[in-house]
């Protein structure tokens, strides 16, 4: 039942950032169904990604009444190609370049993420600015989950998927919550 | 035959010469590798905490706590024998993200390094290498026939301990 609040929240919070990276490329994004599963460690490295991939991940943290993390999960192809799209023709693309605009790109996704979810709950969120780390996927997720004091070996992965012409782009948006926030957002709710 | 042995995220594996043991994907995390040089054997545990005293409440898994953790790895390598000669070898403990940034940092994984360190030095065990800290993930892969150690970074470089 909690995990399929958590479902429809995801899910309206992941078509309007959908919604907003097509705006910014100029292209047709969609969205497949949302993930919300408890998996263990081991599970997550098997089923989602192996935990030695090399990913380009962007993080930004959540203060005020919805502490926890998003996290944006893109490999090193898909983050060319929406940075490609992003820039028109004839810019020169260099590493700064290309790192700002994903930066930007994540911006852009979790704040239209809230702003639809703050349209549903009266709740009030403020975010950090993006951090950008290029490196093994097991490494950084681990890593993001202790520091949001997601101790357990079992942990919540709740993440959207970004398709482009029928294609899945290699991104991810998940959220990484802080003890005790799921709580009160069903509380808020009326759950 | 060689077995390649992978030690997940919360857990230990210990094994003997000629034997490969690895973790993959070590971000604040700590791995440690103890060896016995007389005997070849050898563990590797990839700790996720370093601390278990504030979880004593809870269902807890030992093998996620760098207290419990190592303990009971020494023990399974000495076979519950004085651990006399034995020697470690450490890797990880970054902190991925440059969260000092926002002004939130806990600095689990320097954290994690020192809670390791401390264990050992009260077990007698010395460290001969450790590559540690910074904001680099890392795989180890340790070869129980020599006790020498492959870390594997994002730059694909290898350094070998």
């Amino acid at each position: 039942m909690q995990l399929d609040i958590i479902k429809e929240l995801t899910n309206i919070g992941g078509g309007n950032a959908a919604t907003s990276i097509s705006h910014l490329i100029d292209k047709p994004i969609n969205m497949s169904v949302p993930t919300t599963e408890i998996l263990n460690y081991d599970e997550i490295f098997e089923k989602i990604m192996p935990e030695d991939k090399m990913v380009t991940a962007i993080i930004m943290r959540m203060l005020g009444g919805c502490e926890g993390t998003f996290l944006f999960v893109t490999d090193e192809a898909a983050s060319l190609d929406l940075i490609n799209m992003m820039i028109s023709n004839g810019i020169e693309i260099n590493e700064e370049l290309a790192n700002s605009c994903i930066k930007e790109l994540v911006n852009i996704v979790v704040t239209s993420f809230l702003n639809a979810i703050s349209k549903m709950i009266d709740i009030s969120f403020i975010s950090s600015i993006p951090l950008l780390a290029k490196d093994m996927f097991g490494a950084i997720l681990s890593s993001v989950y202790i520091e949001s004091e997601q101790y357990d070996n079992s942990i919540l992965i709740i993440k959207n998927e970004f398709i482009y012409q029928g294609d899945k782009i290699e991104a991810s948006l998940y959220f990484i919550p802080k003890p005790g926030v799921l709580k009160k957002l069903f509380n808020k709710l009326g759950f | 035959m060689i077995s390649r042995i992978k030690v997940g995220i919360s857990d230990y594996k210990v094994s003997g010469s000629p034997d490969v043991l690895m973790t993959l994907g070590l971000g604040s995390c700590v791995g440690i590798a103890v060896y016995d040089p007389k005997t070849r054997i050898g563990g590797l545990s990839h700790i996720m905490l370093p601390d278990s005293t504030p979880f004593s409440n809870r269902d807890l898994k030992p093998e996620k706590f760098a207290d419990l953790a190592i303990p009971l790895m020494v023990s399974k390598i000495t076979n519950g024998k004085f651990n006399i000669g034995l020697i470690a070898k450490i890797a990880g403990g970054a902190s991925m993200f440059n969260f000092s940034e926002l002004n939130m940092c806990s600095n689990i994984g320097e954290r994690n390094v020192l809670a390791v360190k401390e264990k050992l030095k009260e077990m007698g065990i010395p460290i001969i290498a450790s590559h540690t800290g910074g904001n680099i993930g890392r795989t180890m892969v340790v070869n129980l026939d020599t006790f020498e150690i492959n870390i594997m970074t994002a730059n694909r470089e290898i350094t070998k301990l």
